[in-house]
């Protein structure tokens, strides 16, 4: 029903036809400086430490074994210069999609099948680990084995979940009641069995598990959402979902309960508690691959759609989960090309309230009120897939906006905006 | 026991234990100073002596001395010495190296798999792409043949390798390769054929046919060349020799710039050639133009081609073998025809094989008879597939009879003279088609009547008389009997006839007389027929005096005195006993005569029909009259059965009934009951012959049973169906809406089900203690001859499996959707088993598969070696017994077993049978279990 309502909206907004004039980005947003790093996708993500950004790299050919661009790169966040560029020693393809800073170090895993920690001092290779396959996602870091040093963990391409110990690299555990799909997952950490060790949201694909199917989707293709014990990697919860997970799941406090959203492959978002009790359904629809994000003014938000998430919206069965009733407020505005970035949630118009800053790989950011109409659709060189990143990065007061341009720019814009980002990176 | 497994399978899957182990080598790498080494569990093992080292990997650990890359075991020792300038660790079997500043790749002996000679290397799912700056080639990982990296783009179609060069024209590579060079357009994808062996490619402008063994069989020449298939081709399996067929065109047929939707067709003079190729033998004959006469849906060749040379035709069957031809006729879809011989007319099927002959043979048209002449018009429609009028005899002593293609025989009595055809449309919009005879044999006339949906059987009615009443009724036969010296009037049905009654004396509404024919301003005669009245019915004559039988069936007593046509083309006045009223022909209601002068019925401006008269006698009559009077229908839930004068007939209930014609003034049924639904009542008329009617009084189902009563049968949508009884054991059943849709000539008729036991829309019928299967729409799918019969039935989206068995260890089967039935017209035979699509028959070391949606034989082969196509794994046969292959052609089960099957619904899984027992065989790893152990 929603999924009809929401068709009706799109529907009515292409029948109106509207003409937005297409603006460049640098029109609204001066470019501060733009910095050659090869190409990135919907996996890599930005991370600000100590006034420079790191961000990985896929180099100059997603598909090419030798690649000088591969690796991480350290960027100056005043001037965008290349301050180090972290580069996997041996051949192969040492694309690089998510990096995690913790302990004064940087993390990240390779298509090459290893993980690696550098020092951030010293520049130099501290450890690195053989992994079974390729790390995709942005490395999850908590304490795991109560030695005061963040750990990590992440899913590896069909291959499981696996903790390493964030000072050796040796692992921890390994859970292989998941194999995460593509290890595009990037998992989430909270103490949900509340015995002091953060344990891990992820999704991804099990093992098949019978001939059945749910709806219209194929439930034995065993995919799932699901809970690790971040102790000892074993599974506290699973939830199935019948379809692929591309995008990770968001945590969402509502009020002093926390509820955690998952978005699978065919655009069913469960709301579920921490015990992986689904509260509520919504249907997206096909072809909606971002994670899912709640504004602070309840308004769930995928890619382009926004729906006012309000409880009020919802119609609750006595046993079964929540649906959202007809007559919810949604805006799926047409804006042109796929979305796989997350939208951001950030006043970079300097309204005094809040935006949605999304990109298309189609080469448009959009700027959205919270509701989804749209303020903004502004062009820029060669789209993004990885989700924008939104910080005072050279201290100056204002946000920054910075985009990984699928040209094979980082791009870094000016605002000017003196407010703080509500949701300014992805993970 | 599916259910514990799934159970079981389900529960291992939901535990999903974490497991402490570590995968990797055990080796650690240390660092001492700025060297590394290894060590196990504290201890070093390999000295720290190398500039880098990164864990062991497939036995070997890559690492870097004196700027130089190398691969130790795990003693330390080189095994593959430090020689490369980079390198890469050991993922899988292959690793990228370095040298000199080109890149390359090694397995785990060093040996290169490809040279060190490339500036980049990148790879998909099958093949390693080797680049040289911007230009690329590509290796095939299975086999390792590789193209040079000397194109700027490369594409695959099937086996053949599209290779385009900086200069825009492209490489042919087959397997490897290079087949063709300097091709000038790309190659789509209909014109190469994998089976064929055969690529139409261009060179110069001009296009030839290159054969993958023989070279080039047509020369680049031509300004076009088309490809004509053969449904043949479409196994991948085959190994037939095949042939085929390319038509060349002399003219150029160049794209237009601006006309992207071109369709090849041009106005320019053409000549065109064909080309016939079995192996390497090529004949080429000239055509000014061609049509290809018969084509699947796919777009093959599957009937022959015509061809035109000057003023002569010629025809070719499928061996491309052209004849001046003569007479050639196609029978619409099922691609039957008719050739004309010397002296005979041949009837062949579709493979030009030979099936019976007659003097004559044609196909079955829409004829009216000539009142004048007594000859047939003929109006050029084909109908009554798919039976053929045939002729034995010539001329004088001509006789016809009607011919089945499905049953290949004659399937009626021969008559003599002709035999003809028209076109009935009952009341409920279904078309039947009722030949008119002369006389049979025996001297007896009679008709026949098929119903629209094919398959349906054919059904003859014989008269003893020869004087039937010239008529085009529409919905009556009136046939005039000497021996009772009654007329007979026959109701024609959807699939049958029923005898309305015997009368001194008929009419139909319409006749065709001597008189009818007028001639116009120019002489020309025009056969117009007298029309007594203006709407089809049947005025009966008994006793003196006139009853009407409306279109619907209903009928009036014979009381009337006279019957005249009314200005209202709907209604006849009616009058007795010197008073007039009126009879609705269109449903049937009567206005009892009860005025002095006859009524005048006229349509208003919105339709409705206004009876100015007042009403009259009402607690008396039946029957409401008003001068408002309007036409509608008593709706369904008002309707009531009542016993009225004469009988039980149909009321309203509702005051509606105010402007109503419905209810009838006479009760013609001897009994009248409510079926399942509100529409349909069950009715036995005064003659105890049981039949149906709906809710407005139509006859929906004759008068011609014993008994109909609710059968325990009900399908989805359609709800619940009856039996009808004709004698004493003959049952038949008819569907909610009264439609016959099996005929009673059954001694049992149930639902079938499929092998869970579930319902399906189809009924299994038992004749002479054979059982036969008939679809809900009375499609026959399987005859009743068989000693079982079986559903299997998999899912909404597949064809259900019919299958009968006999006493003769064959399956003969079909394929079948129930759910939207669609007949199949090739002729049922026993197959040896039966896979998915395909159909297989053993016979003395050959195999025959047969297509089962279009009866086509795909393949005929030895049994010495074949596969049968399955979901995720093959059955191969190899001398006579059955294993398992994957796709790749691995062998997983060995041929070990007499006789193997697919599990339905487990894809990893055979059922083999050795020796009489039966095994549960999952392939990934031929385990097998008993039907006990399972």
């Amino acid at each position: 029903m929603v999924g009809k309502k929401l068709f009706f909206v799109l529907t009515g907004i292409m029948m109106l036809n509207i003409n937005w004039a297409q603006k460049g980005v640098e029109e609204v947003f001066p470019l501060k400086w733009k910095t050659k790093i090869g190409v990135t996708t919907y996996r890599t993500n930005m991370a600000f430490h100590k006034g420079s950004i790191f961000i990985g790299s896929n180099g100059i050919n997603r598909n090419f074994k030798i690649d000088s661009l591969d690796g991480v790169f350290q960027i100056n966040a005043q001037t965008g210069a290349i301050e180090h560029h972290y580069k996997v020693p041996f051949l192969g393809d040492n694309d690089v999609n998510g990096v995690r800073i913790a302990n004064d170090r940087l993390y990240f895993g390779t298509d090459n099948f290893y993980f690696f920690c550098f020092d951030l001092k010293s520049k130099q290779e501290l450890w690195k680990t053989k992994m079974p396959g390729d790390v995709e996602c942005i490395p999850q870091v908590a304490d795991l084995n109560g030695d005061k040093f963040q750990d990590l963990a992440f899913p590896v391409e069909q291959a499981g979940f696996y903790a390493l110990d964030g000072k050796t690299g040796e692992v921890l555990w390994i859970s292989y009641g998941i194999s995460s799909h593509s290890g595009n997952v990037s998992p989430l950490a909270l103490d949900l069995n509340k015995d002091g060790v953060m344990d891990f949201v992820t999704s991804g694909r099990g093992t098949p598990n019978s001939n059945k199917t749910a709806g219209f989707k194929m439930a034995h293709y065993g995919d799932y959402h699901m809970a690790i014990n971040g102790k000892n990697g074993e599974v506290l919860w699973m939830a199935e979902t019948g379809a692929g997970v591309h995008a990770s799941p968001f945590l969402y406090k509502r009020g002093r309960k926390i509820e955690l959203l998952a978005l699978d492959a065919y655009g069913e978002l469960r709301v579920m508690d921490q015990k992986g009790q689904v509260i509520k359904r919504i249907d997206f629809g096909y072809d909606n691959f971002s994670s899912p994000v709640v504004t602070k003014d309840e308004h769930l938000v995928i890619g382009r759609g926004s729906i006012d998430f309000a409880q009020k919206w919802f119609t609750c069965d006595k046993e079964g989960p929540c649906y959202l009733k007809k007559e919810a407020e949604a805006e799926f505005p047409e804006i042109d090309g796929r979305i796989s970035a997350t939208t951001m949630i950030a006043d970079v118009l300097n309204l005094k309230r809040d935006q949605l800053v999304g990109l298309t790989e189609s080469g448009t950011l959009f700027l959205l009120e919270t509701n989804g109409k749209v303020i903004h659709k502004l062009k820029f060189s060669g789209g993004a897939e990885a989700s924008a990143f939104i910080l005072d990065i050279d201290k100056d007061g204002k946000l920054e906006l910075l985009i990984a341009d699928l040209d094979g720019n980082l791009k870094c814009y000016e605002t000017n905006s003196r407010a703080k980002a509500t949701l300014g990176s992805f993970r | 026991m599916r259910l514990i497994i799934l159970a079981l399978f389900g529960s291992f899957c939901l535990t999903g234990k974490a497991q402490v182990i570590k995968p990797f080598e055990s080796f650690k790498i240390f660092k001492s100073g700025d060297k590394y080494g290894y060590q196990l569990k504290g201890q070093e093992v390999i000295p720290a002596r190398y500039s880098y080292a990164t864990q062991f990997s497939k036995g070997l650990a890559l690492v870097k001395l004196d700027e130089k890359w190398g691969y130790i075991d795990s003693s330390g020792n080189w095994s593959i010495t430090p020689r490369f300038d980079m390198a890469q660790p050991f993922n899988g079997e292959y690793a990228i190296v370095s040298k000199y500043g080109k890149i390359g790749m090694i397995d785990q002996k060093g040996d290169f798999v490809i040279k060190a000679a490339y500036s980049n290397i990148t790879e998909d799912w099958n093949n390693y792409y080797v680049w040289d700056g911007e230009l690329q080639g590509v290796q095939d990982k299975k086999s390792g043949h590789l193209i040079p990296a000397k194109y700027d783009q490369i594409r695959f179609q099937s086996k053949l390798t599209i290779a385009r060069m900086p200069n825009s024209l492209y490489d042919i590579y087959y397997e490897g390769r290079k087949i063709i060079s300097n091709v000038d357009r790309d190659i789509p994808y209909r014109d190469f054929h994998r089976l064929e062996r055969t690529v139409i490619a261009s060179q110069n402008g001009k296009y030839g046919v290159f054969h993958l063994t023989d070279g080039w069989i047509i020369p680049t020449k031509y300004g076009k060349i088309e490809r004509i298939s053969t449904p043949d081709y479409t196994d991948p399996h085959t190994s037939k020799n095949m042939d085929y067929i390319f038509v060349a065109h002399s003219a150029d047929y160049i794209r237009p710039e601006d006309d992207p939707f071109w369709d090849g067709e041009t106005e320019m003079t053409d000549t065109v050639r064909f080309f016939y190729s079995g192996g390497q033998a090529i004949s080429e004959i000239s055509f000014d133009r061609y049509e290809v006469r018969e084509q699947t849906d796919e777009g093959n060749f599957a009937g022959f081609i015509t061809a035109w040379k000057g003023n002569k035709r010629y025809t070719s069957n499928q061996n491309l073998d052209f004849e001046e031809s003569r007479f050639l006729n196609i029978i619409s879809h099922l691609s039957w025809y008719i050739g004309e011989g010397s002296d005979k007319t041949i009837i062949m099927n579709r493979y030009k094989f030979p099936i019976d002959s007659f003097d004559l043979a044609m196909p079955l048209k829409e004829l009216y008879l000539d009142p004048e002449t007594g000859e047939l018009w003929d109006e050029e429609m084909i109908v009554g597939e798919p039976f053929l009028i045939v002729h034995k005899g010539k001329q004088e002593n001509r006789k016809s009879a009607i011919y089945d293609l499905v049953l290949q025989e004659v399937v009626s009595p021969w008559f003599e003279g002709k035999l003809w055809a028209s076109r009935e449309i009952n009341s409920l919009g279904q078309i039947s088609y009722v030949y008119d005879t002369d006389k049979s044999e025996e001297g007896n006339k009679g008709f026949f009547v098929q119903g629209m949906e094919v398959g349906t059987p054919i059904q003859y009615q014989l008269f003893a008389d020869d004087q039937t009443l010239p008529n085009n009724g529409r919905f009556y036969r009136v046939m005039h009997n000497s021996k009772t010296n009654k007329d007979d009037v026959f109701m024609i049905g959807l699939k049958e006839i029923a005898q309305v009654g015997s009368y001194d004396k008929a009419y139909t509404s319409t006749q065709v007389s001597k008189d009818s024919i007028t001639y116009d301003e120019f002489g020309e005669p025009t056969f117009n027929r007298t029309n007594l009245f203006k709407r089809d019915f049947v005025i009966i004559q008994d006793k003196g005096k006139y009853a009407l039988i409306s279109q619907q069936g209903q009928r009036t007593m014979a009381i009337y005195d006279t019957i005249i046509q009314n200005t209202h083309k709907e209604f006849v006045n009616i009058k007795r006993d010197g008073k007039y009223g009126l009879f609705h022909v269109v449903s049937g209601k009567t206005i009892v005569p009860a005025y002095d002068q006859t009524l005048e019925v006229e349509t208003t401006i919105d339709g409705s029909v206004r009876i100015d008269v007042v009403p009259i006698n009402l607690e008396n009559e039946s029957y409401y009259l008003t001068s408002e009077g309007s036409k509608f229908l008593c709706g369904y839930e008002d309707v009531y059965v009542e016993k009225l004068k004469g009988g039980y007939g149909l009321a309203c209930n509702t005051e509606k009934a105010i402007n109503d014609q419905f209810i009838q003034a006479e009760g013609p049924y001897k009994n009248l009951k409510l079926g399942n639904s509100l529409n349909i009542y069950l009715a036995q008329d005064k003659k105890k012959k049981w039949g149906m009617i709906d809710y407005t009084g139509e006859i929906v189902l004759p008068f011609n049973y014993k008994r109909i009563e609710e059968a325990n049968i009900e399908i989805y949508e359609m709800g619940r169906f009856y039996s009808v009884y004709q004698g004493k054991k003959k049952v038949g059943l008819a569907n909610s809406k009264g439609q016959l849709v099996v005929f009673p000539e059954y001694e049992q008729v149930e639902q079938l089900k499929n092998e869970w036991g579930d319902p399906m829309p189809a009924f299994v019928v038992k004749k002479n203690k054979k059982y036969g299967v008939i679809d809900y729409q009375g499609h026959g799918i399987l005859p009743a001859e068989f000693e079982k019969v079986e559903c299997t039935y998999s899912d909404n989206l597949k064809a259900s499996l019919i299958t009968g068995y006999k006493s003769d260890d064959l399956i003969y089967a079909r394929k079948f959707n129930l759910e939207t039935p669609n007949i199949y017209l090739f002729p049922l035979k026993g197959y040896s088993f039966v896979r998915g699509e395909s159909a297989f028959i053993l016979n003395h070391g050959i195999i025959e598969e047969y297509d089962f949606n279009t009866g086509l034989l795909l393949r005929r082969q030895s049994t010495e070696k074949f596969e049968i196509k399955g979901e995720m794994f093959n059955i191969f046969v190899e001398k006579g017994k059955f294993g398992a292959i994957n796709k790749d052609g691995k062998v997983l089960v060995p041929a070990i077993y007499d006789f193997a099957e697919f599990f339905d619904g487990r894809e990893e899984v055979m059922i083999g049978f050795e020796k009489g027992v039966k095994y549960y065989i999952y392939v990934e790893d031929n385990k097998r279990y008993t039907e006990q152990e399972w």
